[in-house]
């Protein structure tokens, strides 16, 4: 931490959390939790709106958008 | 319900502001939404000028056609999805009464000429890319740390998604024939791009990327495991572990350090008042990793991994300018995980540009698989 004066604060929470061999599935485990298995995910979403937009000219289907700020299936 | 529609989902951040023809389709239908109650006509001719920059958001569930034509819009969960469904069944009804569109061929679309490089992704990540999921959380704190928000929601958590080219990965492996044993730094523009851009506290929403005046340690090393003690010994994979130090703060210039009372009771141990704090405001981690992971380096080629799990513990204060921490900005643990991803479609957080180009390999790696 090279330069780097943490506040008082932080300095009382040493020593801070870290992961050991040992404890690394059980670590992983938590940190990865459920993610990744909810339900959005299992939708068929086009890559971008114009690949969508063109499925939808070849389909006669609307188009369903599902917009954020930060993409919905990411950091959002 | 899903299956009558062409599915999309777009981070608006980014494609609201596109100078492009795919920014002007989907402004032309949100102008419509409830929003800003743009008729058709109204917002064929605002979206090419929309003015870039604006604040007004685009989030939301939006309906519409090949044409632009908004058949329906929806804002928010608090009814549980209620008003979504109605909203697309509406929508679905809707669009059957339509008259053919005009537009109802695909010789009759033209094709995309070219996105806003700033705005949008130029690859997605072909075979040869790493891409990781990372998922975001907070560790759990005793009692009296704990805040109203941990309270209400102590399971939150948020993702990314890590995208490493082949030049990346390549930078990332060791030589395969290194004795076991022996660490190998893997270079500090790859653990500072990591660090910038993927261990950002998103627990609470949106995160923000770190400037690179915020990194002071960045230092990642790999080191090939013991062959005797690996269980890819006989299969021609290298098995390697990853140690990383990371140490980021933002402060801006002038402003007094914030202080948090741990010892105190809730109230002062979330009471440090950065809420009218403005861009940037004033945040911090440290932490450290543990990698594991397994590699192909075939003769000729770029190495593939075939396990990548990584776990990244440590202490986050403060907050940045986007509201999620607000209530809960004292320190805490934090950690990240880091496995392969099956989805290899959704980007990496961020702006494409500054992300693509924190590499210096980044322009010959940009154009490994256009979009």
């Amino acid at each position: 931490m090279q330069g780097l004066a943490l506040p008082p604060a932080v300095e009382a929470l040493q020593p801070f959390p870290t992961v050991t061999r040992e404890r690394f599935q059980a670590a992983l485990t938590n940190a990865l939790g459920e993610s990744g298995s909810e339900w959005f995910r299992a939708v068929d979403w086009h890559p971008n709106l114009w690949a969508a937009r063109e499925a939808a000219v070849a389909t006669g289907k609307p188009i369903f958008i599902w917009s954020m700020n930060g993409h919905p299936l990411g950091s959002t | 319900m899903l299956q009558h529609f062409a599915c999309v989902v777009v981070n608006c951040s980014l494609l609201q502001q596109a100078d492009d023809a795919e920014g002007e389709f989907f402004r032309t239908i949100t102008l419509q939404s409830g929003r800003y109650n743009m008729s058709f006509e109204e917002a064929v001719t605002a979206a090419p000028d929309w003015t870039h920059g604006q604040t007004h958001t685009h989030q939301g569930h939006f309906v519409g056609t090949a044409d632009g034509l908004s058949l329906g819009s929806s804002f928010g969960h608090a009814d549980g999805g209620d008003s979504t469904s109605a909203m697309l069944e509406q929508a679905l009804a809707q669009c059957r009464e339509l008259p053919a569109s005009p537009a109802a061929s695909v010789s009759a679309l033209a094709p995309l000429d070219g996105r806003d490089p700033l705005k949008s992704w130029p690859v997605l990540p072909d075979d040869d890319w790493l891409v990781l999921q990372l998922t975001c959380r907070d560790l759990s704190r005793p009692r009296r740390l704990r805040s109203l928000k941990q309270d209400d929601t102590p399971d939150a958590f948020n993702n990314d998604f890590v995208w490493l080219s082949p030049s990346e990965v390549a930078a990332l492996v060791p030589d395969p024939t290194a004795p076991a044993g022996t660490d190998t730094i893997v270079p500090q523009w790859l653990a500072k791009k990591l660090a910038r851009f993927h261990l950002i506290d998103c627990v609470r929403g949106e995160g923000v990327t770190w400037p690179e005046s915020a990194v002071h340690t960045a230092e990642l090393t790999v080191c090939i495991d013991d062959p005797s003690e690996s269980p890819t010994a006989d299969s021609g994979e290298t098995s390697v572990t990853f140690r990383g130090e990371f140490a980021l703060c933002e402060q801006p210039d002038g402003m007094a350090a914030a202080e948090w009372q741990l010892d105190s009771n809730e109230t002062f141990a979330t009471s440090a008042d950065t809420s009218k704090r403005s861009r940037p405001a004033w945040r911090g981690l440290v932490c450290s990793m543990l990698g594991q992971a397994t590699f192909a380096q075939p003769q000729h080629g770029n190495a593939k991994f075939s396990t990548f799990d990584a776990v990244i513990t440590g202490v986050r204060w403060g907050r940045q300018h986007l509201e999620g921490r607000v209530g809960d900005e004292a320190p805490a643990g934090i950690c990240f995980g880091l496995t392969l991803s099956q989805d290899r479609t959704t980007p990496p957080r961020g702006a494409p540009a500054a992300y693509l180009e924190a590499s210096p390999a980044s322009a010959s790696t940009a154009q490994t698989a256009k979009l």
